[in-house]
């Protein structure tokens, strides 16, 4: 047998004698392996695997019982003292008739509301390039048109600013400095590169606060 | 981390926060890409199943039920996909089909004389990739990970008592395979 066989590996360790193992020599042998499995090295992944897999997403648009089911099911702490118990019954009542109602109608609400455009959210780009003439913001929002989209700049700070209403989810985007140069947010956190050898930045849009970029 | 706040955390992602999911990526790449490599022997090819497990995991979100241990339940989704791919694609499997090639790592030096600690672990490597798949896991994910019976039992879709059994038989066909196949 070669000698640096597995054969080899516990026989030198523990059965140097060559006599048959007995009970106490196989425990100490599953012991040493469990020992060795333990603190067996790993391999490091791809330092950039994180922002690949998250470029990849979509960001989850939730059903209106979906929402409730997590609301339902997530933990809080209640006090209940009689003073607070009438005021406590009337919210909740209220909230019962709310959820009915939302469950008559919500569903066709929602739809409408993404038709007509208005589940818009604000989000504020700004870019630092004191130098520049001109700026605009082009990206999958506008098909990448600047026309209407030209950033003002704050002469005393020296910062490029527009704001925009865009729809929740995953867009890319660009400045466009000058009417030639296309120029990444340097504050993005996520980038892809396009076919055109220029680097887009990526922002996800999403509900109840306003993005700032 | 503790299973309130990863569910904190997917709460988050299922409300439309994605950047709530890097947390858990960074947090459980390393077992997850480990464990691509033990079932590929390739590193590239661990890296893209590693990518494509937490973006199915992230697919099936919805579906992970509040209160378990997240990392089971990913390590499921991850090994059920990995499968998946590697058979439509008919891609290697580093199991028990194919035994006697090494991964890229474990190449044994002919030259080497003394058994230090890294032979050792290369030699459980080795002895490791010889063994079936389920076997392989199960120890893996006990002593290595060191997951409880409970999370193993989740992990590979087993019973608990199946877990049990599967551990102590892979730990026992381990010893036996390093002891020269008896």
């Amino acid at each position: 047998m070669n000698k640096n066989s597995p054969g080899n590996f516990l026989k030198s360790k523990i059965d140097v004698s060559g006599k048959d193992l007995n009970e106490q020599d196989k425990m100490k042998e599953l012991l040493h392996l469990t020992r060795m499995l333990r603190n067996m090295p790993d391999h490091e992944p791809p330092p950039n695997l994180a922002d690949t897999v998250l470029c990849s997403l979509e960001p989850k648009k939730l059903s209106v019982w979906r929402r409730l089911y997590l609301w339902a099911v997530s933990p809080r702490s209640i006090t209940i003292s009689p003073v607070r118990l009438i005021p406590a019954a009337a919210v909740s009542l209220g909230l019962i008739l709310f959820v009915l109602f939302n469950t008559l109608s919500g569903h066709k609400n929602l739809l409408s509301e993404n038709e007509r455009g208005e589940d818009l959210v604000p989000v504020t780009f700004i870019l630092h390039y004191p130098q520049a003439q001109a700026v605009s913001v082009i990206g999958s929002f506008n098909r990448w048109n600047p026309a209407g989209f030209e950033m003002r700049k704050e002469k005393e700070k020296d910062f490029w600013v527009l704001e925009l209403k865009l729809p929740k989810g995953r867009h890319e985007y660009a400045f466009l400095v000058n009417d030639k140069e296309v120029v990444a947010d340097p504050n993005a956190a996520f980038r892809k590169p396009d076919l055109f050898g220029n680097t887009n930045s990526i922002i996800f849009v999403s509900d109840g606060h306003e993005n700032s970029i | 981390m503790d299973a309130s706040d990863e569910q904190r955390i997917i709460n988050k992602v299922l409300k439309g926060d994605t950047n709530a999911f890097g947390i858990l990526v960074k947090r459980y790449q390393k077992p997850i890409f480990n464990l691509m490599y033990r079932m590929t022997g390739s590193l590239d090819e661990a890296a893209e199943l590693t990518q494509e497990a937490f973006i199915k995991a992230y697919e099936k979100l919805e579906h992970f039920q509040p209160g378990k241990k997240f990392f089971p339940w990913l390590y499921a989704v991850g090994i059920n996909h990995a499968k998946d791919l590697i058979r439509k694609n008919k891609r290697h499997l580093y199991s028990e089909e194919n035994s006697e090639k090494l991964p890229e790592s474990s190449h044994l030096s002919d030259q080497q004389d003394s058994m230090n600690d890294s032979l050792d672990f290369q030699q459980i490597q080795n002895a490791l990739v010889g063994m079936p798949l389920k076997y392989r896991e199960a120890i893996i994910l006990r002593y290595h990970e060191e997951m409880s019976m409970r999370d193993i039992a989740q992990a590979l879709q087993i019973s608990v008592s199946a877990a049990k059994m599967r551990v102590s038989r892979g730990l026992e066909m381990l010893r036996r395979t390093l002891q020269g196949g008896e």
